[in-house]
C-alpha cells in the first residue's frame, strides 16, 4: 500500500522571468527578421505561397502541438486510461487525412486565401455566414483557452502573476505575428517543434529511469483498474468522438487551409502527412507520463496539472525549467497560428469581401496587421478576468466542427454536394450534438453531430439533380 | 528517492490530552455521497494540519491515497462499487468520512456509440480516399 505524498513545483520567479524574457526577445526578433520581405497581403498571409517541405511539416506538427497536447493528453490518460491516451493520439489522423484534401484544395483553388473562400464560392453566402459564426466561435475560444492556459501555467510553474504571464505570452505572439505574418509563424514553429520533441523525449526516458513499465502496470492494476479496462465505457466512447473532433478542427479551420495555400506546389500532401506522423507519438509519450504518476507517488490535486507535476518530480529543477520552456513553446506555436489564420480570415472574408473590395495588396496587409492587434486585445480582455468556465466553452465547439466535416469533404470531391445539404448538415448536426453534449456528455457530442450531419448531407447529395461547376472555385483574387 | 518517501510509514497521530479539544478537525468540503459515472472523483477538504486520506472499497480493502498538507486530491480509474474515504488529521487523529458511489456508464450504449463513430469515420475515409484516387 502506498500513499502519494504531495509535491510542490516551483521555479524561482526570477528564473521564470528570465526564461520568459529570453524567449520573448528570440521570437519577436525572429518575427521582425522574417517579416522584412513581406510587401503584400499574399506575402504576409501566405508566406508568398512558397513554403517548402521541412518548414511545412514542422509547422503542421507544431501548430497541432498545443498546450492541450502537453497538458490535456496527460489528463486524458489519467482520466480515461490507455484508451484515453490512444483517443488523444487519433487527432493525428486529422493532419494525415488533410494531406489529400490539401492537394485537392490547392488544385481547385489556386488563388484561394481562406477556408471562408471555399464556403462562399462552393455553397453561397448563407452557408458562408454560418461557417463564419462556427469557425470564429471555435477560433476565439481556442485562442482564449490557450492564453488563459498560458497565464495559469506560468503562475503554477514559476509564480508569475496570471495577468502578467498571460499578457506577455499573448503580447509576444501578437508582436511577431503582426510583424512577420505567416512566414514568421512557420519559422518559429520549426524551432518550437524541435524544442518540444526533445523535451518530451528526455522526460519519457527520465520517467522510465525511475520506474519500470511493470511497476506502472502493477500500480494501475491494483489501484486504478478502470484505466486498464478495455471496456471502460466513457473511454471507448471518447475514441471516435476525439478522432472526429480532430478531423473537424483541421478540415474546417483556416489555420490549416492557409497552410495548404501557403505550401509550395506539391508540398502540401507530404507536409501534412509527415506532420501527422511527427505528432502521433507526442500524446502517447505525454499520456504515459500521467499513467506513471501513481507509481511515482505524485499526488495530483487537479487532473490538468498531472503533466507538470510528474515532470517536476522526476527531473527536479531541470524538469521545471524544461516544462516551462515546453509549455511556452507549445502555447506560442498555437497562439501565433491562430492569430495569423483568424486575422487573415477576418481580413479576407469580412474586411475585403464585405467592406473594402477595392483595397490594394499593401492596404490589405496593413489591415491584417491591425486586425491581428485587435484580436490580441479582444483575447486579452476576455482572459484578464480569469473566468474559469470560459476555457471550457471550447468543448462546445466539438459538435460545431464535427458538423462541418461532411459539407467540406463532399464539397471538395462531389459535384452533387448542394447548399441545402451543407446548410442543413451544419445546423442539424451542430444542434443534435449540442443536445447530446448536455444530456449524455462531451464524449459523444461530436460523434452524434457528425453522424447527423453525414446522414443529411449524403441524402441531399443523392437527391440533388444539379451539378457544381468546379471552375467557379478558381476565382481570381 | 520517491519510493523511500512513499513507503515511509505514517507518523503516529499525536495523542490528545484529556480535556484538550481540537477545534478544527479536518473535514471534507462536501457532505456526500460523491457520485461518478467515469470512475474519477476529486476530494476537497479543509484542514489546519497535515492529513492522510484512506479509501476503502466494497471488498473491505483499505489503501492510503494521500499524505500531506494539501486540500485537494484527484482520483481516477475506480471500478464500479461503493467506497468509503476517510480523512484523518496527523496531529489530532480526528477527521471525517465521505462515501463515493461509482457506477460507470452503460457499456451497451458505449459500444453502440463507438460503432456509430466507427461507421462515420469509415465513411469519411472512403470519401477522401476514393476522391483522392479519382482526382
Amino acid at each position: 500500500m502506498r500513499a502519494v505524498a504531495e509535491r510542490t513545483i516551483f521555479l524561482d520567479p526570477t528564473l521564470g522571468w528570465i526564461l520568459l524574457a529570453g524567449f520573448s526577445v528570440l521570437w519577436v526578433g525572429l518575427g521582425i527578421y522574417w517579416g522584412r520581405r513581406n510587401k503584400s497581403f499574399e506575402d504576409h498571409a501566405l508566406a508568398g505561397r512558397n513554403v517548402g517541405l521541412a518548414l511545412g511539416s514542422a509547422t503542421a506538427a507544431a501548430t497541432w502541438i498545443t498546450s492541450n497536447t502537453t497538458m490535456l493528453a496527460p489528463q486524458f490518460a489519467l482520466e480515461l486510461g490507455v484508451w484515453g491516451m490512444i483517443a488523444y493520439s487519433t487527432a493525428s489522423l486529422g493532419l494525415m487525412l488533410f494531406a489529400p484534401l490539401a492537394v485537392r484544395i490547392r488544385t481547385l483553388m489556386p488563388h484561394g486565401y481562406t477556408s471562408g473562400d471555399f464556403f462562399r464560392l462552393r455553397y453561397g453566402r448563407a452557408t458562408w455566414a454560418v461557417f463564419l459564426i462556427f469557425t470564429l466561435f471555435y477560433s476565439l475560444t481556442w485562442l482564449v483557452s490557450m492564453a488563459m492556459a498560458g497565464g495559469i501555467l506560468l503562475e503554477a510553474l514559476a509564480g508569475i502573476d496570471y495577468v502578467w504571464g498571460m499578457t506577455v505570452i499573448l503580447g509576444v505572439c501578437v508582436l511577431y505575428t503582426m510583424r512577420g505574418g505567416l512566414g514568421a509563424v512557420i519559422g518559429t514553429d520549426f524551432i518550437q517543434t524541435l524544442i518540444i520533441i526533445i523535451g518530451i523525449v528526455i522526460t519519457g526516458f527520465a520517467v522510465l529511469s525511475q520506474v519500470s513499465v511493470g511497476e506502472i502496470h502493477a500500480e494501475l492494476s491494483a489501484n486504478k483498474p478502470a484505466l486498464l479496462d478495455v471496456l471502460f465505457p466513457a473511454a471507448i466512447m471518447a475514441i471516435f468522438n476525439n478522432l472526429l473532433f480532430g478531423l473537424g478542427e483541421v478540415f474546417h479551420n483556416n489555420v490549416w487551409w492557409s497552410r495548404a495555400f501557403a505550401f509550395r506546389e506539391g508540398v502540401g500532401g507530404k507536409a501534412f502527412f509527415i506532420g501527422g506522423l511527427v505528432w502521433l507519438p507526442i500524446p502517447v509519450a505525454a499520456g504515459f507520463i500521467a499513467l506513471a504518476s501513481g507509481a511515482l507517488g505524485v499526488a495530483v490535486p487537479s487532473a490538468d496539472m498531472v503533466g507538470p507535476l510528474v515532470i517536476a518530480q522526476v527531473l527536479g529543477t531541470a524538469g521545471a525549467i524544461g516544462i516551462f520552456i515546453i509549455v511556452f513553446c507549445s502555447l506560442a506555436s498555437s497562439i501565433d497560428s491562430l492569430l495569423a489564420a483568424t486575422s487573415d480570415l477576418v481580413t479576407e472574408d469580412i474586411w475585403r469581401r464585405l467592406l473594402r473590395p477595392d483595397a490594394s495588396p499593401a492596404a490589405l496587409k496593413s489591415a491584417a496587421q491591425w486586425i491581428t492587434l485587435a484580436l490580441g486585445l479582444l483575447t486579452w480582455a476576455l482572459c484578464a478576468p480569469r473566468i474559469g468556465t470560459l476555457a471550457s466553452v471550447l468543448f462546445f465547439a466539438g459538435p460545431l466542427v464535427g458538423a462541418m466535416i461532411f459539407p467540406i469533404i463532399t464539397g471538395l470531391y462531389w459535384c452533387s454536394a448542394s447548399t441545402a445539404g451543407a446548410l442543413g448538415a451544419m445546423l442539424l448536426g451542430a444542434g443534435a450534438g449540442l443536445i447530446c453534449y448536455f444530456t449524455i456528455g462531451w464524449f459523444v457530442a461530436t460523434t452524434i453531430a457528425t453522424a447527423v450531419s453525414m446522414v443529411w448531407m449524403l441524402a441531399a447529395c443523392a437527391l440533388n439533380r444539379n451539378r457544381f461547376d468546379w471552375a467557379r472555385l478558381k476565382e481570381d483574387s | 528517492m520517491a519510493f523511500a518517501l512513499l513507503i515511509a510509514p505514517f507518523p503516529a497521530a499525536a495523542q490528545q490530552s484529556p480535556g484538550e479539544a481540537w477545534p478544527d478537525a479536518p473535514t471534507f468540503s462536501e457532505t456526500g455521497p460523491l457520485t461518478s459515472d467515469t470512475g474519477q472523483v476529486t476530494f476537497e477538504w479543509q484542514a489546519f494540519e497535515p492529513t492522510r486520506l484512506t479509501i476503502t472499497g466494497d471488498n473491505g480493502r483499505s489503501r492510503p491515497i494521500y499524505r500531506g498538507k494539501g486540500d485537494r486530491l484527484f482520483v481516477s480509474g475506480l471500478a464500479d462499487g461503493d467506497y468509503r474515504a476517510e480523512l484523518v488529521g496527523e496531529d489530532s487523529g480526528t477527521g471525517d468520512t465521505i462515501m463515493v458511489e461509482v457506477r460507470h456508464q452503460s457499456l451497451t450504449r458505449a459500444l453502440l456509440l463507438t460503432l456509430l463513430g466507427g461507421v462515420v469515420f469509415l465513411m469519411v475515409l472512403a470519401i477522401i480516399l476514393r476522391g483522392a484516387r479519382r482526382g
